[in-house]
């Protein structure tokens, strides 16, 4: 595989890059303020840095921040000092919230109010816990609480260069901890341990986290041979186990990774050993719908334009798993898709446009009940013209 | 480094054997009993831990913190659970039928439809919720038109404070893993291994255990031997930057085991060629030690955490850049007893027998650097019972 992305990164320029677009988008809602406490909308607005943690532990060391309208910088509220941006005014940063309980509840308020100023009339916010819900909107009145969620998907929806460099940066890494992954996958080694192949030269590469539990499944050649499930598709991601790698098997893999923040979102298809000829076609077939779908990516296009070529290329199936998507887009986390393709239906897929500074990415299943599947994931970014690859991973054994 | 008392699963020889199948009947039994006591007829809660504690499920780990949407629905009356965002039964108990699970899901009217399943909402008087949304809000309001929303969060904080004696040696698994990876980790601080380095090597260390979950990513951190102010600050956030002999790291590394917690925090000295740490760093250590002892010995039942923050700040060293205490389950529960970093205000939840908790301390000294150490105890009405089981080698004893 080729080296790592080298294009230019200003990690400064992108943090005011993103607050100015949050900024636009308040004014035109006629917002005051965004309090915000999901991470990944706390890392567009801030740029901080927080461990990587499992829920339980990140609900009670929380990163917020609040996002004054017309002011130059975020305000961040975090017990990790050190995960603030040089830029950020010393006076802006703040010891951090626990809304958590009604008195904390109440302290968050208080810390709020004090920055809006007498004049506020609307905020919005990204999330709630329960004494939120229960107190805030009274102990803020008469200031209107709305919701954040669709004012920060609509900002984080288009990258700017530098996002698209961390992107870059990020599904290189995520592919090169897979290699390292598929290199020592061999009869014998348990999936366990591909997942700490992968984690470990996926940190030595400086990926910032990991943001899911590595998928490294199995895969059973009958549906039937797999759990049962609600649909009767294909069953896949499931949590990956201590399950024994055995020649001929096909493993699927799904992996998210974050650098600065930005996910990748690799999945491959591995054989250990050789492949069968079937499965030999249904790369194939793969290969000619995904093909099919990266030629229709271009400004203008719909979700549901896509979904129509994987369709057609497919002899009319759809060409992907039923409890997911034909695709969706990309950025922070991987918390911000919008999706084509899923059970959301086809209105959903119309409404997505395709935008230049949009990152896509595509997932393409093909199956034949008794010899198995293939399913890999691709990133492409959409151009003012049509389409940059991103994902450069080799399908072996067949190139 | 771990002297010779093992630790990691050879530690466990003893203790294991957890009747995971009875752990979460007495789980329920619990949340039931305290949804009888507070009225509360039907639980919709959103938290991850909240719903393991219930469901005793497995589903795909994300270190991200999204906003609220239902995961597990549990009836009071018939003690049904239902699980929303399931499209396979691999992972969920055999006592969970399969009709009572919800497929993954894009469109909020397929989300409808599966709460809409729980008929009791319909008569319900009192719904706990563990989070909100202005959807799930304006569904409940037609499902549940009668019903009161309540903290479904503080409820499930009460039960889940006192652990059974089951979740205590899930919380040991969870301990010993994460001490197994951290001591053999912490074997190759050696000059010249970045901190980064030291982290990815404890991820496939853990993996080697069998678990792949992270409680936290692990962090080494050089601790600084000069800076500004009384207490330069301590980095959690590991660099690229390659360890120097004469350098004390900071250390923690955490796993979940079964969904509990357990999280590993020392330092350990970077051996120069002597293959001896200073005089001045067991010193720093002992300092560590002392100061951490006084704030353990209080963790008896009744203590609250104004209390645990004046028994560190009489021994005349400022408030750890780290939560001092929290207790520990699935994940970090209350009570917060919040180091220099906050939060505020300050935890009222008092200490009670069969708590898990978590004490963590920092001590610094200029030209020696900084010692961040911590342990993991049973509150009992006596002493607290230590329930981790790093040595304090080579710095104390072993």
């Amino acid at each position: 595989m080729s080296g790592p992305p080298s294009h230019a990164l200003d990690l400064a320029r992108m943090r005011r890059e993103r607050l100015a677009k949050l900024q636009r988008a308040m004014e035109g809602d006629d917002l005051d303020a965004l309090l915000l406490l999901t991470s990944g909308s706390v890392l567009y607005a801030t740029g901080a840095w927080m461990p990587a943690a499992d829920n339980g532990r990140a609900t009670h060391q929380r990163v917020c921040a609040l996002v004054l309208r017309g002011e130059a910088s975020p305000h961040l509220f975090t017990p990790y000092a050190e995960g603030a941006p040089a830029e950020l005014p010393a006076e802006n940063l703040h010891p951090p919230l626990w809304p958590e309980t009604d008195a904390g509840v109440e302290e968050m308020a208080r810390r709020v109010a004090e920055r809006l100023g007498s004049g506020a009339r609307r905020i919005a916010v990204d999330d709630w816990t329960t004494p939120m819900w229960l107190r805030l909107r009274k102990l803020l009145a008469p200031v209107e609480i709305g919701n954040a969620g669709a004012l920060v998907t609509s900002c984080r929806l288009h990258k700017t260069p530098d996002e698209q460099e961390c992107m870059r940066r990020s599904w290189w890494m995520n592919e090169a901890a897979s290699q390292a992954a598929e290199q020592a996958l061999r009869p014998g080694i348990r999936m366990t341990d591909l997942t700490g192949v992968y984690l470990r030269r996926l940190l030595e590469l400086g990926a910032s986290c990991n943001f899911l539990d590595p998928v490294f499944q199995i895969m059973p050649e009958r549906i039937a041979d797999g759990p049962w499930s609600t649909n009767g598709d294909v069953p896949f991601a499931l949590v990956t186990a201590d399950h024994v790698a055995r020649h001929g098997d096909v493993v699927w893999t799904d992996t998210v990774s974050g650098y600065e923040g930005y996910a990748s979102d690799v999945g491959r298809t591995w054989v250990v050993g050789r492949p069968s000829s079937a499965l030999r076609d249904l790369y194939l077939r793969w290969q000619e719908i995904t093909d099919a779908v990266i030629d229709a990516i271009r400004p203008g296009a719909t979700g549901a334009e896509l979904v129509s070529v994987a369709t057609r290329t497919n002899g009319g199936k759809r060409p992907w798993l039923d409890h997911y998507f034909l695709g969706h887009t990309l950025g922070l986390e991987g918390g911000e898709p919008q999706r084509f393709g899923s059970d959301a239906g086809p209105e959903v897929d119309e409404q997505l446009v395709l935008e230049p500074g949009m990152a896509v990415v595509i997932e393409p299943v093909t199956w034949k009940d008794g010899h198995g599947g293939w399913r890999c994931e691709e990133l492409l970014f959409v151009t003012d013209t049509g389409h940059e690859k991103v994902s450069r991973y080799p399908n072996e054994p067949f190139e | 480094m771990s002297g010779s008392r093992p630790i990691g699963l050879l530690a466990q020889e003893d203790g294991a054997g957890v009747d995971f199948a009875r752990l979460r009947a007495a789980r329920r039994e619990r949340v039931r009993a305290e949804m009888e006591r507070q009225g509360v007829d039907v639980l919709v809660l959103g938290r991850r831990g909240n719903a393991k504690y219930l469901g005793g499920h497995r589903w795909l780990w994300r270190a991200v913190l999204t906003p609220f949407g239902p995961l597990c629905i549990f009836v009071r009356e018939s003690g049904e659970i239902h699980l929303l965002g399931c499209t396979w039964d691999d992972g969920i108990p055999a006592e969970i039928p399969t009709q009572r699970l919800s497929a993954l899901t894009w469109n909020p009217r397929n989300t409808v439809a599966a709460i809409r399943r729980v008929e009791e909402l319909a008569v319900a008087s009192r719904i706990g919720v563990d989070g909100m949304s202005p959807f799930l809000a304006d569904v409940l309001a037609e499902l549940a038109p009668r019903a009161e929303i309540v903290d479904g969060e503080r409820l499930m904080r009460s039960v889940r404070a006192v652990k059974l004696p089951a979740e205590i040696d899930c919380i040991r698994g969870a301990l010993a893993i994460a001490e197994g990876s951290l001591a053999a980790v912490a074997a190759q601080l050696r000059p010249g291994v970045t901190e980064i380095e030291l982290g990815a090597r404890t991820a496939q260390e853990m993996s080697r255990f069998g678990t792949t979950l992270p409680a936290l990513e692990a962090s080494f951190c050089a601790t600084p031997r000069a800076g500004e102010g009384p207490v330069p600050p301590l980095r959690q956030r590991p660099s690229a930057r390659a360890l120097a002999a004469g350098d004390l790291v900071a250390c923690s590394a955490g796993v979940l085991f079964a969904g509990y917690e357990g999280v590993a925090t020392r330092s350990w000295p970077c051996l120069g060629p002597t293959g001896s740490p200073s005089p001045a760093q067991r010193s720093l250590h002992a300092r560590w030690r002392a100061a951490q002892q006084e704030v353990v010995a209080r963790c008896r039942p009744g203590a609250v955490a104004v209390e645990l923050r004046k028994a560190w700040l009489d021994t005349g060293e400022p408030l750890p850049p780290v939560l001092l205490a929290h207790g520990v389950g699935m994940g970090v529960e209350p009570p917060i007893v919040a180091g220099a970093a906050g939060p505020e205000p300050v935890d009222d939840e008092p200490l009670r027998e069969g708590m898990v908790v978590a004490v963590q301390g920092y001590v610094w000294e200029r030209g020696v650097g900084g010692y961040l150490g911590g342990e993991t105890l049973l509150v009992t009405a006596d002493a607290p019972l230590p329930l981790s089981r790093v040595s304090d080698a080579p710095l104390g004893d072993a």
